[in-house]
């Protein structure tokens, strides 16, 4: 009680007697009052913040964790410490590791370029006057909106040898017309690839069209008028004002469509499911497979963090290409 | 204040009193894990006679058959006690058995008989069982049998042809070298005057499941997946000419064959477009019942081909499947789920699950392929559970041990890879016993002979058991 009583002041006033009382009960009026305000102004982040931690964050401390440990589900202990050794046997052990990922890469290249070749042009061709464009655009929009997974059972379903309404009639016409022996898309290791890349494209191009498109509509004018002014031809407008000014949108069209395809599963794993051999096994399946077939945990979390790396270093290298030529 | 104390703590204690009240008033439900439709139609089927019968609900959980495993393990790893009934293969019981409750003493407890000396015997005594121990009940009597075309084998004038062109006489094949031959005769050519060429036989040769299709050329050559020591006995003689017979057979099957998957071999039976093939016993019932079938009345059935040791022709038919239920140790209604696995196996149950097309699941009961009923469901019904009872007998079953399913994947893509023409059959099998040797070292090599050498004792008590080749 003595230290409540300022020095200087007559200790046996009744006044003071009650005075430290009555400081220490405001002292905590405020306190909890500062509590209160502070729980206030938060209490409008934490929910978010919870729910942030709770699927981004922890998910990613804990995948971490689980990939620096032998993390098997057979086993009887499922945390034993490995440190780096799942991320070594995936990069200096494991030829299937490079082997998917250089499938991946193929099909990723291949199915961007056509897809953004193909989006151009229908961008292009949507962006001028043109009857029923709204119908058009819904119309070829319809892809998109497909699963995945029914995407490739529907191109399955075209591509087999003797129903097939692509392979089969191509078959129907080469015995038709004697031109040589029957082939099945998805058997041949050649061409199985081309099938996951054919039925990337008839779904994703789309969405090129879409992106582009919206990058054409929201183009000024005054630069084409000043070139048609100035005498431009077409393909000068297009290759020297259009496309500079379209850049931000191919490049945003371009960098989604190819991280998604880096993960790209459940086209090749129901067309093909990998095979024929390892033709079309891509890094996602050969994932899925150790994670969930082979119950590696540890191991396919570490394939998975390379994966977010490539990711990661690809578009970085991406992003500040096109930053530096747009500051150039 | 204490008022409103007082008045909580009333509300609270009479909450308290009536909840266990409500709940007690409620039905038991038990949770069922399933392969999803077509296979849970079995569970639909009866669920409302279940509870009738026994006052017990179910809340059926369909799982795609791909996720069951991961979906099933990660719930038993972590405990959940989500599931009170699973349906598993037995290639994973070694996996599951330290998460699954022993049936027998369970039945036992319950009164409920599970009538096991009815079930066939690849079934009941090694895939139900692990380690000698019951964890299953088979529901789904998966297997392998021969289906053949009549309209190509029964035509005295191919077979005239046959033995003009090879000097033998037309049969069913009886060993994989026949199989062979005969699939190359039927290639090619109009057999069954539909204005089309068909072909000589076809395979699931997708990846996948495809190992399944060496499997039964191997084991009767011979092969059994390790010796005693863990070895692999995959890349030995039997390995490399079964793996050899498989490409023989390759020209004269579907161009796309190689991407053949269950619906694409299927679809080639039924249709008519091939002269023979194995497949399961499912595809016998959509053959001759099935709206869409072109073939109604035209399938024969046999024993799928096999090896010829001097006069005795050996068949070992794979048992590629053979779904099982069981029930979890976490379960907190073991007692009813045993109730159920005991209802819906039931002999009278089961023959009606088993004889309805629309479930898919096969007949695994002694007194299914005995059935008069059953044997009347289609002219050669008959024949069709004859060759699916001797196929029990002799059937050569799926790997068990810990991590089967990794080992199986390497095999898979390894043949192929020998398919496709990368390598040769020697190379890829060598490749297969390679990688095999790093997941037993991974996995623990003495727990993972262990394992095996208890697989493998259930085997050789079936007379299964590794037979070099000369």
């Amino acid at each position: 009680m003595q230290g409540f009583v300022p020095v200087n002041a007559d200790p046996t006033s009744e006044e003071l007697t009650v005075r430290p009382s009555a400081v220490s009960i405001s002292s905590a009026q405020r306190h909890h009052g500062a509590l209160w305000r502070w729980l206030e102004q938060k209490s409008l982040v934490i929910p978010v913040t919870v729910l942030l931690f709770g699927v981004t964050i922890f998910p990613l401390i804990y995948s971490l964790a689980v990939s620096l440990h032998i993390y098997d589900l057979r086993q009887e202990v499922l945390w034993k410490f490995s440190g780096l050794e799942n991320y070594r046997i995936a990069l200096f052990e494991d030829a299937r590791f490079w082997g998917s990922l250089f499938t991946t890469l193929r099909i990723g290249v291949a199915a961007v370029t056509i897809e953004f070749l193909l989006g151009l042009g229908i961008a292009l061709l949507l962006y001028g006057p043109i009857i029923g464009r709204r119908f058009f655009t819904t119309l070829l929009a319809l892809p998109v909106m497909v699963s995945p997974v029914v995407s490739a059972l529907i191109f399955r379903m075209m591509l087999h040898e003797k129903y097939g309404v692509i392979n089969g009639t191509l078959n129907m016409i080469i015995t038709h017309f004697g031109l040589g022996k029957e082939f099945a898309i998805l058997a041949d290791q050649r061409w199985a690839i081309w099938a996951v890349v054919l039925t990337d494209v008839w779904q994703w191009t789309p969405l090129m069209i879409m992106i582009l498109l919206a990058g054409l509509q929201s183009m000024p004018l005054e630069p084409l008028e000043a070139a048609r002014v100035d005498g431009a031809g077409r393909w000068q407008t297009f290759w020297y004002v259009m496309l500079p000014m379209l850049r931000l949108a191919i490049f945003a069209a371009l960098l989604l469509r190819f991280i998604d395809v880096l993960k790209t599963f459940d086209l090749p794993f129901i067309l093909t499911g990998g095979g024929p051999g390892r033709a079309t096994e891509t890094i996602s399946i050969y994932i899925y497979l150790n994670g969930f077939r082979y119950l590696r945990m540890g191991y396919a979390t570490a394939m998975s963090y390379l994966l977010l790396v490539l990711t990661v270093v690809l578009s970085t290298i991406f992003i500040r290409n096109v930053v530096q030529r747009r500051s150039v | 204040m204490t008022k409103k104390i007082l008045v909580m703590l009333v509300v609270l204690t009479l909450v308290l009193v009536s909840a266990p009240m409500a709940l007690a008033a409620e039905p038991e439900e038990i949770t069922v894990a399933v392969h999803a439709v077509p296979h849970a139609n079995g569970v639909y089927m009866f669920r409302d006679q279940f509870e009738k019968e026994f006052g017990i609900k179910i809340n059926v959980v369909e799982m795609a058959p791909e996720a069951i495993f991961e979906k099933q393990m990660t719930e038993f790893t972590a405990g959940t006690g989500a599931y009170d009934v699973v349906q598993f293969m037995p290639a994973w019981i070694a996996d599951y058995s330290r998460y699954l409750e022993p049936l027998e003493p369970l039945a036992e407890k319950n009164g409920v008989d599970l009538q096991r000396d009815d079930v066939a015997p690849a079934f009941r005594d090694i895939y139900n069982k692990w380690g000698g121990v019951t964890y299953a009940m088979t529901w789904d009597g998966d297997l392998n049998i021969f289906y053949y075309n009549r309209l190509a084998f029964e035509n005295p004038e191919y077979q005239e042809k046959y033995m003009k062109e090879t000097g033998k006489e037309l049969r069913v094949p009886r060993t994989w070298d026949e199989y062979v031959e005969t699939c190359k005769f039927f290639a090619g050519w109009d057999w069954d005057n539909d204005g089309q060429n068909e072909f000589g036989c076809d395979e699931y040769l997708q990846r996948g499941r495809m190992y399944w299709w060496f499997l039964d050329r191997f084991a009767s050559m011979g092969g059994v997946y390790f010796d005693e020591e863990m070895k692999p006995l995959i890349n030995t003689k039997a390995g490399v000419m079964a793996l050899q017979n498989m490409i023989d057979a390759l020209p004269y099957m579907p161009t796309g064959a190689l991407n053949h998957g269950y619906t694409e071999l299927r679809l080639a039976i039924i249709n008519g477009d091939v002269a023979m093939g194995k497949q399961w016993t499912d595809v016998g019932k959509a053959a001759d019942l099935a709206e869409e079938s072109k073939v109604k009345g035209l399938i024969g059935y046999a024993l799928v081909p096999g090896w010829k040791w001097g006069d005795k022709i050996v068949h070992r038919p794979m048992l590629a499947g053979g779904w099982q239920l069981g029930i979890p140790k976490d379960s907190k209604h073991k007692d009813a789920a045993i109730k159920f696995i005991g209802f819906i196996t039931r002999p009278d149950i089961s023959l009606a699950i088993t004889k309805d097309p629309s479930t898919a699941l096969d007949p695994y009961r002694i007194s299914h392929f005995q059935s008069a009923e059953f044997q009347s469901l289609w002219p050669t019904a008959k024949n069709y559970l004859a060759a699916i009872m001797v196929t029990a007998q002799y059937g050569f079953p799926e790997l068990q041990i810990p991590g089967a399913a990794e080992y199986m994947d390497t095999l898979d893509l390894e043949l192929t890879e020998a398919l496709a023409g990368n390598k040769s059959p020697q190379e890829a099998l060598d490749a297969v016993a390679e990688k095999w040797e790093e997941i037993t070292d991974r996995l623990g090599r003495d727990a993972q002979k262990e394992m095996w050498n208890k697989q493998y004792d259930a085997m050789k008590a079936a007379g299964i058991q590794y037979q070099p080749l000369p």
